[in-house]
């Protein structure tokens, strides 16, 4: 076995420039590889975490009547205890937000408009979504100190300026009137028009006590240290909680269609692979099927002067394999650094973008993915393509006739 | 030159399997560039008609403070006149007008917010396709008394049925709270939950009926034979009629666009992905070629011929096979995506089948623009050039004595 390894070894330095436009071919056939779908997963995930803490949050903790009926009968009791509970092992938990969310009617001095009232915490609503850089004018509410900041669009309807007076009147918990007088202490532009024209933002306190639901809220919304976490932390409240009263739920099961959107843009950007599979392809077989034909004298006259042709096969297929590897690892390294810079030095996408995508809060960039699982697909794939390839020379080995060959 | 010529094409054929190598890398490398910008360009041109023809449409005339302020005293004051001209306008290929306000709704369980979209039955039908979302009960000229559609989760919200009764308040144009009743007979899905929590669709007679006592419209939607006309048409309508704002699909709907744009960007990136990895293909299978070939080289030049013929010896030889490729993989490259065309790929096998069940096709139709045809003819013959070029200059280098010993 030695002995082949050793002509196998020999034969690939004896032409290092040979050798290296192989590995070459190889090596950027993974580095291309690697690159697209780093470039593409890091898009998404970069989505993801987009939508997900513009629309909905992470995860989110309710009761389990709230999502069929989301009715402040529907609350569920809040203590300070609960959100130490929930904490256990708090290393994948970023933080959490506290919340209650109900539809009133908002007045101004002539006007009434439907408005949609969030009772919150105003750090938790900034570390998800960047809330205070929305507003526009005054400033945020306190704690407990009685005012509101509504959305730009709502308060032109009502024809309010900081320092009015809105009235929220709806229903609180049990059918108990809920009528209250809040001072505009700001104003937000939200970039949904929707939204715009119906939020208001009031302090969990003023809101619990509005509404007459001391200590209760209606959804508890649970950010991860990272998306991928979140399955892990859900499953982690869900056994921490004794109260089976209460559901979790996470972004897949509250945003199916961003799910069904990626999972469609998932299977573009394969047809997209495959279509790269293809070019890489033809680029190492072109590279194989030459060197095979560069070489065929020399396999001419290695047969004629005795050697057996499943030895030398064996000879060229371990040769093709260590090329093979070199340009798999050398690929892999260098994807690794290119992937690396883009990590860190993200695609920025064209100002028109940029100028759309600021109003939501969003960066207009492109970053890769750094993961493990795509190094180690891409690198295989690429590894398998590789050695079907390498095939060929073996194949040509067995069929060659010894006198045409000689005399090329 | 004559001669030269000739030599290559000989030396073209004299290596069927050399040159099959290099027409099947540049063949390939222009069909992927061509199928990659096709299914893109299909890909962003399905969404998109999904998205406009459901609802957004092409262009959408208001009053110029609706959209901010959405107070039904602000509907647009000539009306006739302007459905009068879009009657009689080429490019429009059908319009509707609607009848639009924010409500409670209230169903005996609870009360949410609501937009409701009043429709003319019969041009919303012949503008969008908005009716197909319907998953049970009977569209609104189905002839019952004061129809509505609701969302699929509204109604679970509210905890109807079809049949079930439901009341909404909303401002008439005196600025004051009216009510009307009306009866369940549909319920839709769409794409987005969100949008189905907050619509509703009642015919626009009725809705005109409890909040003027003139026949107004706040909204005129219009489809287009082509969409790239959607400027001209803005342009003109705003021009022509006073009181009125007409916006083209991007203006109404940036998310609409971030889409379009963002899909233009991710097949610019893969393009250029692509475009290298054919580069470096195209080069390595021409390196080696010519390494092959230095002895050949070598004796011609040993026998007496130039250095510059060499080289552009070479050089024809890339050319003519990169022409032949070009064409050979045009002519591929276009078959297929007509193939496809018709056909479609089918994304299902993928994990694009889940889709469907909201409405989206998981099959991609292909469509080509004759620019994405330049573009990719144009870079794969510089690159195939090029890429020819460095191992031509190679060649020159070349001392006759050394190689022919090898």
């Amino acid at each position: 076995m030695s002995i082949y390894l050793k002509l196998a070894w020999r034969n690939i330095w004896r032409n290092k420039r040979r050798t290296l436009i192989t590995v070459s071919s190889i090596m950027f056939a993974v580095v291309f590889a690697l690159f697209l779908e780093s470039i593409e997963r890091g898009a998404h995930d970069l989505m993801v975490e987009n939508m997900t803490r513009f629309h909905t949050g992470f995860i989110r903790v309710q009761d389990f009547r709230y999502e069929d009926e989301p009715s402040l009968d529907n609350a569920f009791r809040y203590a300070h205890s609960f959100s130490e509970a929930i904490r256990v092992n708090d290393d994948q938990i970023d933080f959490s937000i506290p919340r209650i969310e109900t539809f009133m009617l908002a007045a101004g001095a002539e006007q009434t408009r439907g408005a949609m009232v969030l009772g919150t915490d105003l750090e938790g609503e900034h570390k998800l979504n960047n809330l205070k850089d929305r507003l526009t004018e005054g400033r945020f509410f306190e704690s407990g100190d009685g005012t509101a900041v509504m959305g730009e669009g709502l308060a032109g309807r009502l024809d309010l300026a900081v320092g009015d007076t809105v009235i929220l009147l709806g229903q609180g918990r049990f059918g108990m009137t809920a009528a209250g007088m809040f001072e505009v202490a700001g104003l937000i532009k939200h970039p949904m028009r929707d939204m715009n024209n119906q939020l208001v933002y009031i302090s969990l306190p003023d809101a619990q006590w509005l509404l007459s639901a001391e200590n209760h809220i209606t959804s508890l919304l649970v950010t991860p240290t990272h998306v991928s976490y979140t399955d892990a932390v859900a499953e982690e409240i869900r056994s921490g909680l004794d109260n089976d009263e209460l559901r979790i739920l996470t972004w897949p099961e509250m945003m199916p269609e961003l799910l069904e959107a990626l999972k469609f843009d998932r299977a573009g950007s394969r047809v997209m692979m495959g279509i790269l599979y293809v070019v890489i392809g033809f680029g190492i077989f072109g590279t194989i099927l030459t060197m095979t034909m560069e070489r065929l004298r020399e396999f001419g006259i290695l047969l004629s002067v005795g050697m057996h042709r499943l030895k030398l096969a064996l000879v060229v297929f371990i040769e093709t394999i260590i090329i093979s590897f070199l340009g798999v690892i050398s690929g892999t390294v260098l994807g690794f650094f290119v992937v690396l810079y883009f990590y860190f030095n993200p695609i920025v996408l064209g100002e028109e973008m940029e100028n759309m995508l600021q109003e939501w809060g969003m960066e207009a960039i492109m970053p890769a993915a750094l993961a493990p699982d795509i190094f180690l697909w891409q690198g295989l794939v690429i590894l398998i393509m590789t050695t079907v390839i390498c095939f060929y020379p073996t194949i040509k080995i067995f069929t060659l006739n010894i006198l045409d060959s000689a005399r090329t | 030159m004559n001669m030269l010529l000739s030599i290559s094409w000989r030396n073209i054929w004299r290596h069927p399997a050399r040159s099959g190598v290099l027409l099947g890398a540049i063949i390939a490398g222009l069909w992927a560039g061509i199928m990659v910008s096709a299914l893109t360009n299909g890909w962003v041109q399905q969404r998109f008609d999904n998205l406009i023809q459901d609802e957004l449409t092409h262009v959408q005339i208001h009053h110029p403070d609706f959209l901010t302020e959405r107070e039904p005293w602000l509907f647009i004051e000539n009306a006739d006149e302007i459905l009068a001209f879009l009657e009689n306008d080429e490019r429009i290929l059908s319009y509707t007008p609607r009848l639009l306000s924010d409500a409670m709704i209230q169903s005996p369980l609870t009360a949410s917010g609501v937009q409701i979209r009043g429709v003319d039955t019969e041009s919303e039908k012949q503008t969008t396709t908005f009716h197909e979302n319907l998953i049970e009960g009977a569209y609104l000229d189905a002839g019952f008394r004061n129809p509505i559609l609701l969302g699929a989760q509204l109604a679970e919200k509210l905890n109807v049925e079809i049949g079930h009764r439901v009341v909404m308040s909303f401002q008439n144009l005196d600025n004051d709270i009216t009510s009307g009743a009306f009866n369940v007979t549909g319920i839709f899905q769409t794409a987005s939950s969100p949008y189905d929590e907050r619509h509703v669709f009642v015919r626009s007679e009725d809705l005109n009926e409890l909040i003027a006592n003139q026949t107004i419209y706040h909204e005129i939607a219009i489809m287009l034979f082509d969409e790239s006309m959607s400027d001209s048409l803005t342009m003109d309508l705003n021009h022509r009629f006073d009181g009125i704002a007409a916006e083209s699909w991007y203006e109404l709907s940036p998310e609409l666009r971030y889409i379009t744009d963002m899909g233009g960007s991710m097949t610019f990136y893969i393009m250029v992905i692509i475009m290298l990895a054919l580069a470096f293909g195209i080069l390595n299978t021409m390196l080696m070629a010519i390494f092959e070939r230095m002895r050949e080289l070598g004796m011609l030049m040993a026998v007496g011929m130039s250095k510059l013929r060499v080289f552009l010896m070479i050089m024809l030889e890339s050319v003519i096979l990169t022409l032949t490729g070009a064409i050979a993989g045009l002519i591929i490259a276009h078959l297929n995506v007509n193939y496809l065309g018709k056909t479609g790929l089918d994304l299902s096998g993928v994990g694009g089948e889940s889709m469907a069940e909201f409405g989206y096709d998981a099959i991609v139709y292909p469509v080509a623009v004759s620019n994405d045809y330049v573009t990719t003819i144009v870079i794969v013959i510089i690159t195939a050039v090029l890429a020819s070029v460095y191992p031509a200059i190679k060649a020159l280098r070349l001392n006759p004595a050394d190689v022919v010993r090898d």
